[in-house]
């Protein structure tokens, strides 16, 4: 309910308006199935911006994941990273117990046809530079092996809002959607898969 | 409100009577030929939608019209800092360049003239070479300087004319609406007859490496017919018949070379259209590029005359 009202009356016109998008290839977005959204990381506007290429009824069923460790780490950052953003919450600093994954969480949503957005990097880089993709999606992969991934490549957004920076400066945000893979048709072994996806990225 | 104006109230009838016209030439070539015309469709529809916010924008409330070409202005200089390469420690002066935009229409709305005129290219351009001195980042300081302080004389300094221009007192019956109207209108009609004389008895290309659609042809014709038009149209304004042609070529000329200079941004970063926010046209720049030269040569024109 507060996601989709934070949604329409501020992520939507401050994405479209104050900061402004371009979009390419939002023919690769798939209908009616779920999917994977991996994306470079450099900025809060990140997920803002990812957020904005949906209808409001939609965006419900698209999820962050984040790190709990830092979304939670005070109660105002976490009531606005659950009721108003809805991230899925995993903790990067947790080391792996017996019978439980760090990603069960995420495996969970995946079952339940959450749309997922997963930043392979890990957490914000430098400022438009691209960071060793993590190997969580990789594992995320295999074992869904017919999900579809689906890379956008963004730029600009770590030029408005960088790390580290209060002062938010706007530039259009461009955003490319590029054609969904899946890691049964990539004949891959996982890290190798890894690197394709990675490989998406540095060519821009 | 501005749009009960009759004189206003005509032209935007005159205006929206062409674009039906606009219309059915679409539908006739799209029947003959059997093609589909899309982007010239596109075109078309794009500019229903332009005239439609630019009517509402601008002749109900002058505060809103300030508000309409501020608004304006941020997108435009948003897209130019988009476009050209920009470095993190150019973040702090690109900021103050959209801080100034509400200062300069500020200025333009309780029409302090000598404010108005030195804003940006005293007040800021000094500011700004100091901000990015703070910041220390030596190497390319003057480039980066410079970039920020030209995009923001064209695309503030420049553009906030219209809206100084709107608020000007009235002489006789002429309003400044009204001569907003008339400046914007025959700026953007020059646009399209440069375009469609070039398209259809273009031969010799006027400057071929950096529009290689633009041709001599295109421009003479543009300029017969917008000072033409300019004549015709010149119950906006306060203008004798020769006025009205002095302001005819003043469009016409300046509107060429905002376009091609704007052009030359284009080049320089290597795109086609600043961005894709309207169908058919390109970014908002690529709309106003002639606006950038026309609305302050004209402003100074009509003051020069009458103010």
């Amino acid at each position: 309910m507060y996601k989709k009202l934070f949604f329409t009356f501020f992520v939507k016109p401050f994405i479209t308006l104050v900061s402004g998008v371009s979009l390419k290839g939002s023919e690769n977005l798939p209908k009616d199935e779920p999917y994977i959204i991996i994306a470079n990381h450099n900025s809060h506007l990140d997920i803002l911006a990812i957020m904005s290429m949906y209808k409001s009824e939609d965006v419900i069923n698209v999820s962050p994941v984040a790190a709990s460790d830092y979304f939670f780490s005070n109660k105002y950052l976490k009531w606005i990273s659950l009721n108003l953003i809805g991230i899925i919450p995993i903790n990067r600093k947790v080391s792996r117990k017996e019978g439980s994954h760090p990603l069960d969480e995420v495996f969970k949503e995946i079952e339940n046809k959450k749309t997922l957005i997963i930043f392979p990097e890990g957490s914000r880089g430098e400022a438009e530079q691209l960071q060793k993709f993590k190997n969580g999606i990789g594992h995320i992969a295999k074992k869904f092996p017919n999900l579809k991934i689906l890379p956008v490549v963004l730029e600009n957004a770590g030029k408005s809002l960088p790390k580290n920076e209060a002062l938010f400066v706007p530039f259009i945000i461009k955003m490319n959607i590029k054609e969904a893979i899946t890691f049964e048709a990539s004949n891959l072994d996982t890290k190798e898969f890894v690197q394709k996806l990675e490989s998406y990225f540095i060519e821009e | 409100m501005n749009i009960l104006n009759g004189s206003i109230f005509t032209t935007f009838g005159i205006i929206f009577a062409i674009l039906i016209f606009a219309f059915v030439i679409v539908k006739y070539l799209q029947k003959k030929n059997n093609k589909p015309y899309t982007e010239l469709y596109d075109r078309t529809k794009s500019w229903l939608y332009m005239i439609l916010i630019f009517a509402c924008g601008v002749f109900l409330n002058n505060i809103m019209a300030m508000v309409f070409f501020a608004l304006l202005s941020y997108l435009a200089l948003k897209e130019y800092f988009t476009l050209i390469p920009t470095r993190l420690t150019d973040r702090r002066i690109i900021f103050y360049g959209y801080v100034v935009i509400a200062f300069q229409y500020y200025f333009a709305y309780i029409q302090w003239y000598e404010m108005f005129i030195i804003c940006i290219p005293v007040y800021l351009f000094l500011f700004l070479p100091f901000r990015q001195m703070l910041i220390g980042d030596t190497d390319g300081f003057i480039n980066n300087t410079s970039k920020v302080q030209w995009g923001v004389m064209l695309f503030v300094f420049s553009i906030s004319h219209v809206a100084y221009l709107l608020m000007l007192p009235s002489i006789d019956l002429v309003s400044g609406a009204m001569m907003v109207l008339f400046l914007i209108f025959l700026t953007e009609l020059n646009d399209i007859l440069q375009y469609v004389c070039g398209k259809s008895f273009g031969k010799r290309k006027i400057i071929p490496k950096v529009s290689p659609n633009k041709t001599i042809e295109g421009f003479l014709g543009a300029m017969i017919l917008t000072t033409t038009f300019a004549v015709l149209f010149s119950y906006l304004t306060p203008f004798t018949v020769l006025e009205a042609i002095g302001a005819g070529l003043i469009i016409n000329i300046g509107g060429f070379i905002g376009d091609v200079v704007v052009s030359m941004v284009k080049r320089d970063v290597g795109v086609k259209d600043a961005s894709n926010m309207i169908a058919g046209h390109g970014g908002i720049i690529d709309r106003i590029d002639s606006l950038t030269y026309t609305a302050p040569l004209f402003f100074h024109y009509v003051y020069y005359l009458y103010y």
